[in-house]
């Protein structure tokens, strides 16, 4: 009995000791071969996509393996600043405002055309807040076909009475929701250095049927009737309603602001190399042209041809990239902790 | 004390050996993290660049004493107490239940209260995510009774009731743990007497139970006021809790100094919660010694006051029943009313434990349900049959390599943690040493406190080591938690060890360590087994300290999944988490077959 006890726990011991072994060299074959770029993106489809058309040729070509970090974007700019000194991603996605922020603080690269030639094709636009900007999105309004009849054709039909309870407005900050306060601002008399009477035109919204943060949470509220309107990026509308979803957009007359997807490389990464090679092929013609067709994200790159139906979908070429609203973005990113301050106690409350 | 007989070595340097390697793991893991943090929190910060000006101030502190703050305080204290206020009423019937009954049943409704607790947090929030959700299964119940629909989540409503699905099992095991000590034939004696069966209950079981309730619903409100996961995720980030704050002070908005005051403030919170709970807990361990004059003297005021209250409630009652009695007596129609009443009132009688039982568990197949659906959007009940997210897990590798970081992570984590917690066991059980009491408290302590301010001092400390998103520093943050269960579960088998084996084994010539290995091992190696699985899942299924401390290349699986569901509901993770609750039911059959699952304790 004790001899056959203590062969168990031999047993089990060799077991433990060897399946931590086995795991160790296994992960360490897939992971530890040759070099490990991580990047920071969004989850969902412009995973699938990356997958597809960024990392495959990226992995092919390199040999280096490809972690994805997913998640929004708040996190991942948070995470820039507090591990600047030792930054655990090599390339992180941001949204207009805080690709502008990190640029002027000093925690970003440069862009470098000579490891990145597709820069050189970029739109001005594209360019502005100091990184590689990859897509070009237009926050309009996205409306429940369901219940709504007469399309808005002004940011103002939010306020309608007959509308009250069935607008939702989007977490601030974040690209539809600073979008929104600052267009909500704008119709009622204000602008960005006067957020006042935006700050106001939201609490008349209240009650809020949600106050959205994720794509499929919203598209989850249309579908089922909760939310009538809501500010949103054209390319995830044309998606959910490609899937049948009940709901389409329109820019409307006052404008719709631009917002930029932009890829940043932090400083202090210990593969910038890696990384001009991974963004370049996100600029390329297969990667913008996929990211049009399934996402309807316009291309920053000068050069892509798309097709000529997908062409309507979306600001395409320069005099349509032009139309768009650029807000005073500077400003907004100097304002955005305080009015995050202001809609935490004003608005959510 | 109970220790007091068993003790029988004196020695100074023993002790110090077999303590210090835990020590080192909690001083490095645990001490210097908490002193930075209460250093930083005098600092100046700059909020949004996460630069700190080195120079003395109390501002921090200061700063929160504004309204949005103390609201912010008052509203996690409101959550707090709904759910502990909850917790009792759903899970003393069920503690009750279990306390009464015997064999098979008392061990599958043990099962049932144990598999959640043993599941991982954010598996079980995404069960109560789709259970809550406006057009789950709650809302499409009252859809169908004709009651409008609730908004649970996000929200506050949501964020309670997923609270006390998450912590009620700690109440139930707390006050079950007390009713098996009760004789309920005090209760029979009760009714020979006269007293009815509320009576009964009323007046002999429920205060007998009181140290239970007490002990209980100290501990559910110290989790749930501490707790980050499940208020995050259920309420959508919109519900500003305590926990939340810290983590967007420090995390978001990157103003260190303000995070690390309000995290002290917590701090203190919690200790002086702790303090009450420990004070509980020991006065109750008292109620199992047949010493009945200390009895008295601890319990003397604490009874009282509840007596009074029990007096005083029973009055009450009394005085309601009396009111009816008169009332049915008006005429037959009441009457009939009242009959109808009562056989609808001991129908739900019947069957409202289940109902409670129900609510525990179901949340759990629910997300196994979930994942076996073909539609890509998470609704009830799910569309199809399908197992791609089964098979998608191994399209996204990342899964699957967080997966084997969180294995790797947690069989270090038992080796280390079962051998060095042992150690420190032994000398805390078997050597009369001072200060004895106050390691053996220290040792437990990061158990105690809100994982959200180890998290953050870790996060301090990491960094400035240069450890953040490491796999050591993440091992150290989980090894002085696992440590700590490891102590907690060998002491608890130690206590119950009859020394003079290992004395006649000494007697007999065996050195100390073939004594070790030859008598005491195997003696406490059922506790050792429990502990090295405790371990395990405390250590693969940590989420908060590590959503602090992981990045980039080492993140863990769940908090790969907690920020997945922060994002939004996504198929792939209901199978995952799918996987993980099997995992829970494995460990629980295992301790069940090792130990027993009366035996299992949770102080």
């Amino acid at each position: 009995m004790k001899v056959k006890n203590k062969i168990f726990l031999g047993i089990f011991i060799l077991m433990l000791l060897g399946m931590l072994m086995m795991f160790n060299s296994f992960a360490q074959g897939k992971i530890g071969e040759g070099r490990t770029l991580a990047v920071g993106i969004w989850g969902g489809p412009q995973e699938v996509l990356i997958r597809e058309y960024v990392i495959k040729p990226f992995e092919a070509e390199t040999g280096a393996t490809v972690e994805l970090v997913l998640g929004g974007s708040s996190g991942r700019f948070a995470r820039l600043y507090a591990e600047k000194d030792n930054p655990t991603m090599d390339i992180l996605y941001l949204g207009l405002g805080q690709t502008i922020q990190a640029d002027k603080d000093g925690v970003i690269m440069p862009p470098n055309p000579a490891n990145v030639p597709e820069y050189d094709n970029l739109y001005p636009q594209a360019k502005a807040p100091g990184a590689y900007g990859v897509a070009f999105l237009a926050v309009g309004i996205m409306y429940n076909t369901k219940e709504v009849t007469t399309p808005p054709t002004s940011w103002k039909d939010l306020w309608k009475p007959e509308y009250k309870g069935k607008v939702a407005p989007f977490v601030f900050p974040g690209t539809q929701g600073t979008a929104f306060l600052v267009m909500a601002a704008k119709v009622h008399g204000g602008d960005e250095n006067n957020i006042d009477p935006g700050i106001e035109a939201l609490k008349e919204l209240k009650p809020f049927p949600a106050i959205l943060s994720g794509v499929d949470e919203t598209n989850l509220a249309f579908q089922q009737g909760d939310v009538w309107f809501a500010p949103q990026i054209h390319g995830y509308v044309y998606t959910f309603k490609a899937q049948g979803g009940p709901v389409d957009f329109v820019i409307p007359e006052e404008g719709a602001p631009l917002a930029i997807n932009s890829a940043v490389i932090p400083i202090n990464s210990k593969n910038v190399d890696l990384a001009e090679i991974f963004i370049n092929y996100h600029l390329g013609q297969k990667a913008q042209e996929a990211f049009a067709k399934e996402m309807y994200y316009a291309p920053t790159n000068k050069t892509v041809v798309l097709a000529a139906d997908l062409v309507s979908k979306m600001p395409y070429g320069p005099e349509e990239v032009g139309k768009l609203l650029v807000l005073d973005n500077k400003t907004i990113s100097e304002k955005s902790s305080e009015w995050a301050e202001r809609w935490n106690r004003e608005i959510l409350k | 004390m109970i220790f007091n007989k068993q003790i029988i070595h004196k020695s100074k340097y023993i002790p110090a050996i077999l303590l210090s390697p835990g020590l080192l793991i909690l001083t490095l893991g645990f001490f210097i993290p908490l002193i930075m943090l209460f250093v930083i929190s005098f600092y100046k910060g700059v909020p949004g660049s996460g630069l700190m000006v080195e120079e003395f101030t109390t501002g921090n502190y200061l700063r929160f004493f504004d309204a949005y703050y103390i609201e912010v305080l008052l509203r996690t204290f409101k959550i707090a107490i709904y759910t502990t206020i909850l917790s009792l009423i759903l899970g003393y019937p069920v503690a009750l239940v279990i306390a009464r009954s015997s064999g098979k049943i008392k061990s599958i409704l043990l099962a049932i209260v144990l598999v959640p607790l043993l599941t991982n947090v954010v598996a079980r929030t995404l069960g109560l995510m789709i259970i809550l959700g406006r057009h789950g299964p709650v809302n499409q119940l009252l859809d169908l009774l004709g009651v409008p629909k609730i908004n649970f989540i996000p929200g506050e409503l949501g964020i309670i009731v997923g609270l006390t699905q998450v912590f009620m099992p700690y109440m139930i095991l707390s006050i079950s743990s007390v009713l098996s000590n009760i004789d309920f034939s005090l209760e029979d004696a009760a009714r020979d007497l006269g007293s009815s069966k509320f009576g009964a209950f009323w007046k002999v079981t429920f205060p007998l139970s009181m140290s239970g309730i007490v002990a209980g619903s100290l501990f559910v409100f110290l989790l749930s006021f501490s707790s980050y996961v499940t208020p995050r995720l259920l309420g959508g980030g919109k519900v500003m809790v305590i926990t939340m704050l810290i983590y967007q002070q420090a995390m978001q908005l990157l103003n260190w100094p303000f995070a690390a005051a309000v995290a002290v403030i917590l701090l203190i919170l919690s200790i002086v919660l702790v303090t009450f709970y420990t004070k509980a807990t020991t006065s109750s361990k008292l109620i199992d010694t047949p010493v009945y004059g200390d009895f008295q003297k601890n319990h003397f005021s604490f009874q009282d006051f509840f007596r009074k209250i029990n007096d005083w409630r029973y009055d009450r009652v009394t005085a309601a029943r009396l009111a009816v009695d008169v009332l049915t007596q008006k005429s037959a129609l009441i009457r009939v009313l009242a009959t109808l009443g009562l056989y609808f009132g001991k129908f739900f009688i019947k069957t409202w434990k289940i109902f409670i039982v129900l609510f525990i568990i179901v949340p759990l197949p629910l997300v196994i349900l979930s994942s076996f659906s073909a539609s890509s959007m998470i609704t009830f009940p799910p569309t199809g049959f399908s197992i791609r997210w089964y098979t998608g897990i191994f399209e996204r590798m990342e899964y699957v390599r967080s997966f084997l970081l969180s294995l790797r992570l947690s069989l270090l984590c038992v080796l280390i943690s079962v051998s060095v917690g042992t150690l420190a066991s032994l000398a805390l059980a078997r050597y009369n040493f001072r200060g004895r009491e106050i390691i053996r408290s220290v040792f437990l302590s990061p158990l105690m406190l809100p994982a959200v301010i180890v998290g953050l001092a870790l996060l301090r400390f990491l960094a400035s080591i240069r450890w953040v998103a490491t796999f050591q520093g993440i091992l150290l943050a989980h090894l002085i938690l696992t440590t700590a269960y490891v102590i907690r579960t060998v002491s608890s088998s130690l206590v119950g060890f009859d020394n003079s084996l290992e004395e006649a084994a000494r007697d007999l010539g065996a050195s100390a360590f073939y004594t070790l290995r030859k008598v005491i091992l195997p003696l406490i190696k059922p506790g050792l087994i429990v502990a090295a699985i405790f371990a395990f899942i405390v250590s693969f299924d940590e989420t908060t300290v590590s959503i602090f401390i992981t990045g980039g290349r080492t993140i863990t699986l769940p908090v790969r999944i907690f920020s997945q569901l922060e994002y939004g509901l996504d198929p792939t993770v209901t199978a995952i988490s799918s996987l993980l609750i099997l995992m829970a039911v494995i460990a629980l059959f295992i301790i069940g077959e090792v130990f027993g699952l009366d035996k299992f304790s949770i102080k």
